[in-house]
């Protein structure tokens, strides 16, 4: 029965990485920009445009190019940068690496400051350190990436010196662009874990978890957080996204040499097959967390298990 | 018969925006050792309060004054650690709604198995097979797999006798029940009645019953305290307060209920209604509703006292003018 659940979930994956492919290929090709004129500067005579484009296919229909984009990515071809003249495969191979490392690293982040801040602030509910994470949250919640990574290079870098601020080095240049990545998602992290834990803490079963005689660590990390932890479970893998998004910001800022920024310029030079190649890497990557985000519901919650 | 709880002049206030509840006003209880008790009440009169209030497992916006001494300790001066000592192995405690009373994401085992973790319970076999014995002895069918099992598996009346399995592995001297047959239907609350009067006679267990229903309590209680909102007004063996009833409400109470047989007279409604909690009554709490109250009703709170034999009422019509 489990077995079936996770097969079938699994093909309902295929419908939307395939919208997902059929987006990243139109979009943008609908965005004004000619890559033709790009790569042979301003003073190329329509002539040569014409032929570049022809020879790059960019003069084929739509569906055509995108049937034959298809066609490659079968075969585990990217197709080739138009820009740098490589494959593509080339280009995000090096990258991807930086990028899992940089968004590996927040996510772990968000979820070990995240919960812990969430229980604290539950089981203090209404006191002072529990408003002191409350505001906290509220703030690094509404701070936009970049303002928060330029933020924490002034403090830790410029003021303090005791961090890198740029580039890609030791594990300690990872450090403030993680946290920069990680501290939006802590702060939502940390006030879901409170509202689910509230939640959980006033349920029956609790009170019976105490009537037994358990001590308070066993009621809060056993009988209450497994419970409090399954309506927080999808957001788990649904923040996976929201995470390659800030990447790409938080890279830049960073100069992080990750997919994000890779991504950045290849939108500028409207290098259609790089900027497909990792639209539609991140796009699977979103579409397979949420099915992870499905599968390990079925794991933590029997209840869910049991109806397959 | 000893004397195993003992509670003496308890109030039980609750912090509310709209003001303070005064919950419990002076409760006065003695639960002697082996005895069913029967506490009864309408709903909201404070009767599961007093139950929580002995385990200590009220919200914090809740202020406990009073004594409640359990076999010669009084539980509201204990140290948290010992009190968790109290809870589960001396005292159990069973709730009124099974199915939310087990926590969903663990096997019946697992939450069976603390018991014997954290209390440390003498194990002759592994900690399983005295599960699956504790759940033969509650009459759970298939004990082996039903252990294994989630409680969303179970029926609310096997997920009932799960938790009595549960309250019964450290074999505890008192039971509190907490209207635990409320939320079943009537042949299972039958089973669940029966099954505690046996534990009674083979584990000679205490049980604090609390319930809002007079037809179990006639089937099962010794004794009875009979409370209205907040205070005690007649405790007396159970065949006394259906025979006998001295308190007016009491005695209104029992008017109301149905016979089983067809009888002349419509049933009959106290007149009025429970008062507000915020603002109690003064005195004696059921004098606004009461026939015979007068002056000294709203005046002071009566004091409850023994006025035949075993049967004690709270109020200043019965007892030396009982019979003017």
């Amino acid at each position: 029965m489990k077995k079936q659940l996770i097969i079938r979930k699994f093909f309902s994956l295929l419908l939307p990485i395939f919208v997902v492919s059929v987006f990243s290929f139109s979009l943008l090709h609908l965005i004004p920009g000619d890559p033709a004129r790009y790569i042979l500067g301003d003073f190329a005579t329509p002539q040569q445009l014409a032929q570049l484009r022809h020879q790059l296919g960019l003069d084929r229909p739509l569906y055509v190019q995108y049937i034959s984009w298809m066609v490659k990515l079968a075969h585990g071809d990217f197709g080739t940068s138009l820009v740098a003249n490589v494959p593509v495969s080339e280009l995000i191979k090096g990258r991807l690496s930086f990028t899992l490392k940089l968004t590996g690293t927040a996510w772990i982040l968000a979820w070990i400051f995240g919960i812990s801040f969430g229980i604290i602030s539950a089981t203090k509910k209404h006191s002072l350190i529990d408003y002191g994470i409350t505001t906290l949250a509220v703030f690094f919640m509404s701070m936009p990436y970049f303002w928060l990574g330029l933020m924490l290079m002034l403090i830790f870098g410029v003021k303090l010196g005791i961090l890198p601020i740029s580039g890609p080095g030791t594990w300690k240049n990872l450090i403030l662009p993680a946290f920069t990545l990680g501290l939006p998602q802590i702060a939502v992290i940390a006030r879901l874990t409170r509202a689910n834990m509230l939640d959980v803490l006033e349920k029956d079963y609790i009170t019976t978890a105490k009537a037994k005689g358990l001590p308070d660590t066993l009621v809060i990390y056993k009988h209450a957080l497994r419970n409090a932890m399954i309506p927080l479970i999808t957001y788990m893998f649904l923040q996976i996204p929201w995470l390659f998004g800030g990447a790409v910001v938080t890279e830049t800022v960073f100069a992080w040499p990750g997919m994000g920024s890779l991504l950045i310029t290849a939108i500028f030079q409207r290098d259609y097959p790089v900027v497909q190649a990792i639209v539609l890497i991140i796009g699977t990557l979103t579409v397979i967390a949420n099915f992870l985000a499905d599968i390990t519901y079925t794991i933590i919650d029997p209840r869910i298990r049991a109806m397959g | 018969m000893g004397v195993i709880l003992k509670i003496e002049d308890l109030y039980v206030d609750f912090k509310t925006e709209r003001g303070l509840v005064k919950a419990i006003d002076g409760v006065t209880l003695e639960v002697k050792e082996g005895e069913v008790l029967a506490l009864i009440g309408e709903t909201g009169c404070g009767k599961s309060t007093i139950s929580k209030a002995i385990m200590r497992l009220l919200p914090k916006n809740a202020t406990v004054r009073g004594k409640i001494i359990y076999k010669g300790k009084n539980l509201l001066e204990l140290p948290e650690s010992e009190m968790r000592k109290i809870r589960g192995k001396e005292i159990g405690m069973i709730f009124q709604d099974p199915l939310t009373s087990l926590n969903p994401v663990f096997t019946v085992s697992n939450q069976m198995e603390e018991m014997f973790k954290i209390h440390k319970l003498p194990t002759r076999k592994s900690i399983f097979e005295e599960i699956v014995n504790l759940l033969k002895i509650v009459r759970i069918p298939d004990a082996e797999s039903r252990a294994k099992s989630y409680p969303f598996e179970l029926s609310g009346g096997m997920r009932q006798r799960v938790m009595v399995a549960m309250m019964l592995s450290s074999n505890p001297s008192l039971l509190i029940a907490d209207e635990p047959t409320t939320a079943l239907d009537v042949t299972i609350q039958a089973q669940i009645m029966n099954l505690m009067l046996e534990l009674k006679r083979n584990f000679n267990t205490t049980i604090l019953l609390i319930t809002h229903n007079p037809g179990v309590v006639a089937e099962i209680a010794d004794r009875v305290a009979v409370m209205y909102a907040g205070q005690i007004v007649e405790v007396a063996p159970v065949k006394e307060v259906f025979d006998n009833p001295l308190h007016p409400y009491t005695r209104s109470l029992m008017r109301a209920l149905p016979k089983g047989h067809k009888t002349e007279r419509e049933l009959e409604n106290i007149l009025g209604r429970v008062p507000n909690l915020l603002t109690p009554p003064p005195g004696c709490r059921f004098h606004p509703r009461c026939p015979f109250a007068d002056e000294r009703c709203t005046g002071g709170k009566p004091e409850i006292k023994e006025v035949e034999p075993g049967h004690f009422v709270a109020c200043y019509k019965v007892g030396g003018t009982r019979n003017e």
